[in-house]
């Protein structure tokens, strides 16, 4: 259990992390939340030592961290950084052995990852002679080599292609399967939804939402797809009463239905407007589950609750409809290459 | 490669190893000694560095070779010596005599006739000829002046010597007599003034100062290539990001550590590879600066080399770790190469003027001059090795100040990029 207590930084007028506070359970991989800014690399930073915080504390099974109990600890960093000139084995034996490894240790280890990740062939190439993807997995492997048992990878996903996606996503996996603290981090929220298995949603350095992904994405506001011929914007849905439109995508209208109004009653608004090809219930996306958890905690705490930019989920979430990462749109135009160089 | 990360496959590399490796007590030295290891074999890897260290070494050989082939006095002197079988016996061993004190070479001719002999001084042949009397003469092409060269100085000694040797043969003594007072034993000579250690001699009193100018030579070129190294290594880790995964492991002090360790070995090998490199150089040519080089004053240049690398060594790194790109490097690298360049240029008066004013004398006493002007000072006779040691300390504690500051400059700004950084913010952090 690794157990982030109260954690606060700021820089300046800037607030970094705002008494964030966050239970990571073994055994199961969890994800770290929220748009660009919200938070989740100072908190990663923090829990690897490399940010002072200016209160709270991070333990791990309830002990505090040091130097030598971080060395327990597997990082991939937001910004990955090799040494470009060094060959890849090289370089994953070095830095096993800086986290305490012997030699051959180091080099056993190393090749393993290695040929995991498909880079057996390029084990003396230079680092700075690879693919971007071929450096990523390079990275993973810089991060695992020691066999972590805690493992800390700050947007593991951003720039992968989708054979990537699986291959890290199984490496998630199988270590939170042998018993390890896997945390990652995205800001593309629905894209991993289906990789996590808890999740904490973070914004402005606080968590708002937390809990297993089944609980959060069941709770709040039933979801309704409503898809009627010929009908692409969905305003016939705009006059009902509490029913709000979350999202327009191909014609598929996404809705929010207070607990108040009856299914039927949607429905026959929208056979009114013509015959209907798609009427159901789904789950929330973690991306609904951030902007109304947003909502909420501005909401209690500005009592008008005006959100400035995460409040108009609505407006945003309709223009961009690109579905899946509606909230990347929404929060940060640059998607997944992002933080890239 | 998505089939081989199935949710079922076990993960690799020992999961269930009895001790994993970061549970086993790690000394603080244990990242250090990685790191030097690392610093050590990128170098001796690039082929940049190779070449570098190639052109270093065929400079330090040149600077022995060169100056040994264009150098007349230690050139061998052709004499040549006339007169009967008796009287060239004598003559010879007076000549080799005077050659050996003077550190001259000497390679002595028999001539036939006195015609002859000055026939091959007239054609440049022989420097010297000696015609055996009485009364014994000495020709050569133009008068000596015996603080000319070397060998003018030779021919003016050998004609006093040949003459003390005429005038206790008119003595009627018995040739033992003859042979005690022709190698008399030098008198003590008690110089009033000359810093402890410093023979008297002249030649190695020269040599002295040939050393300590090869040694400020070198001190500057690897003080360059040091300082250069770490500056461009710290900044590369900062710009590559790769120091936010060396962080996750080890200390920011460990890293620099390495970093000052690691390259301070490269550069201690270069300087023992140079010296290797002069004393092959100068047994071949025969090269009499290395003949009276004492140990002491290469312990001595060794000594302001290592002293001055630590010095500067820590400022590099923490100017490396104020900015993200190499292209801010230049900027940073102007006021640590300054006092460097202005140590290097004022040793030089020093050493070939024996100049010593006010100014020079300050810039001994300054600790980022001090391993160039120190050196300098005490091999032209300057200074007291007192005063040596002194300065030596003054620069021993600056660098102790040196070290507190930049680990903590380096601490503060090695994980903050874009913009450069201040040094008051990297202190505050």
């Amino acid at each position: 259990m690794l157990e982030l207590d109260r954690l606060s930084r700021r820089y300046g007028s800037t607030v970094a992390l705002d008494q964030l506070s966050l239970s990571v359970p073994s055994g199961q991989v969890f994800g770290l939340l929220g748009p660009n800014g919200a938070g989740k690399t100072t908190a990663m930073r923090a829990v690897m030592g490399l940010v002072a915080l200016d209160e709270g504390a991070v333990t791990w099974d309830r002990r505090p961290l040091d130097a030598d109990r971080r060395r327990l600890f597997g990082y991939l960093p937001e910004e990955r950084g090799l040494y470009p000139g060094m060959g890849v084995e090289q370089q994953v034996v070095y830095l096993g052995r800086l986290h305490g490894m012997g030699r051959s240790e180091a080099i056993r280890a190393a090749g393993e990852w290695l040929d995991r990740l498909g880079l057996a062939e390029r084990s003396s190439s230079k680092v700075e002679a690879l693919s971007l993807g071929n450096q990523q997995r390079v990275q993973l492997a810089a991060a695992m080599v020691h066999s972590p048992r805690v493992l800390i990878l700050d947007e593991p996903f951003s720039g992968l292609d989708p054979p990537g996606v699986d291959e890290m996503s199984g490496v998630l996996r199988d270590q939170a399967r042998s018993g390890r603290v896997v945390v990652f981090s995205s800001h593309q929220l629905d894209l991993v939804e289906h990789i996590c298995e808890s999740a904490a949603i973070v914004n402005r350095g606080r968590v708002v939402a937390n809990g297993s992904i089944d609980e959060l994405t069941t709770g709040g506001q039933r979801r309704l797809v409503v898809k009627v011929d010929g009908d692409r914007e969905g305003a016939w849905a705009s006059t009902l009463d509490g029913v709000r439109v979350s999202e327009v995508s191909g014609g598929m209208v996404r809705l929010a239905l207070s607990s108040d109004v009856d299914p039927s009653t949607v429905l026959q608004a929208a056979l009114a407007v013509g015959p209907v090809q798609h009427f159901a219930f789904e789950r929330r996306r973690m991306s609904e589950v951030f902007r109304e958890a947003v909502r909420e905690v501005e909401g209690a705490a500005t009592g008008a609750g005006p959100g400035a930019a995460t409040g108009a989920g609505r407006g945003t979430g309709a223009a961009t409809g690109t579905g899946a990462g509606s909230l990347a749109g929404a929060a940060s135009p640059g998607g997944a290459g992002g933080g890239r160089r | 490669m998505s089939a081989l990360a199935g949710p079922d496959r076990a993960a690799p590399s020992g999961a269930a190893s009895s001790v994993p490796p970061g549970e086993r007590p790690l000394s603080w030295w244990s990242p250090v000694r990685l790191g030097v290891e690392r610093e050590v074999v990128i170098r001796l890897r690039s082929k940049g560095f190779r070449v570098a260290l190639a052109i270093t070494l065929l400079a330090t050989a040149a600077a022995v070779v060169v100056p040994a082939l264009v150098k007349p006095g230690s050139s061998v002197v052709q004499a040549g010596v006339v007169g009967s079988p008796s009287s060239v016996g004598p003559v010879r061993t007076v000549l080799r005599a005077t050659a050996r004190h003077d550190g001259i070479k000497l390679h002595v001719h028999t001539v036939p006739s006195a015609a002859r002999a000055r026939y091959l001084v007239r054609a440049g042949k022989l420097r010297m000829a000696v015609v055996a009397g009485p009364p014994t003469v000495i020709v050569v092409k133009t008068a000596p002046s015996a603080t000319a060269s070397p060998t003018d100085a030779f021919v003016v000694q050998s004609s006093y010597q040949l003459g003390l040797g005429e005038s206790i043969a008119r003595q009627h003594l018995t040739s033992a007599q003859v042979a005690a007072v022709l190698s008399p034993a030098p008198v003590a000579v008690q110089p009033l003034r000359h810093p402890a250690g410093h023979p008297a001699g002249i030649a190695s009193f020269n040599a002295r100062k040939g050393v300590a100018m090869a040694g400020v030579l070198a001190t500057l070129i690897l003080l360059q290539f040091g300082g250069g190294w770490i500056l461009m290594g710290v900044i590369q880790e900062k710009s590559t990001r790769v120091i936010e995964v060396l962080l996750a492991a080890v200390r920011p002090l460990q890293l620099l550590t390495a970093k000052i360790l690691g390259i301070g070995v490269v550069i201690v090998g270069q300087a023992a590879l140079m010296v290797a490199v002069a004393v092959a150089a100068g047994a071949v040519v025969g090269s009499s600066i290395l003949a009276h080089a004492a140990p002491a004053a290469l312990g001595m240049a060794a000594a302001w080399l290592l002293l001055g690398y630590a010095f500067y060594s820590v400022l590099f790194a923490a100017a490396g770790s104020l900015v993200s790109r190499q292209e801010d490097a230049q900027a940073l690298m102007v006021p640590l190469i300054l006092p460097i360049t202005i140590g290097y240029a004022t040793a030089f008066p020093i050493l070939v003027g024996g100049s010593s004013s006010l100014l020079l004398r300050v810039l001994a006493w300054l600790p980022p001059t001090a391993p160039f002007d120190m050196p300098a000072m005490y091999a032209a006779g300057a200074v007291a090795l007192w005063q040596v040691a002194a300065s030596a300390l003054l620069l021993l504690l600056s660098t102790v100040v040196a070290i507190r500051l930049a680990g903590r400059i380096y601490s503060g700004a090695i994980m903050r990029t874009g913009q450069r950084v201040r040094i008051r913010q990297a202190l505050k952090a």
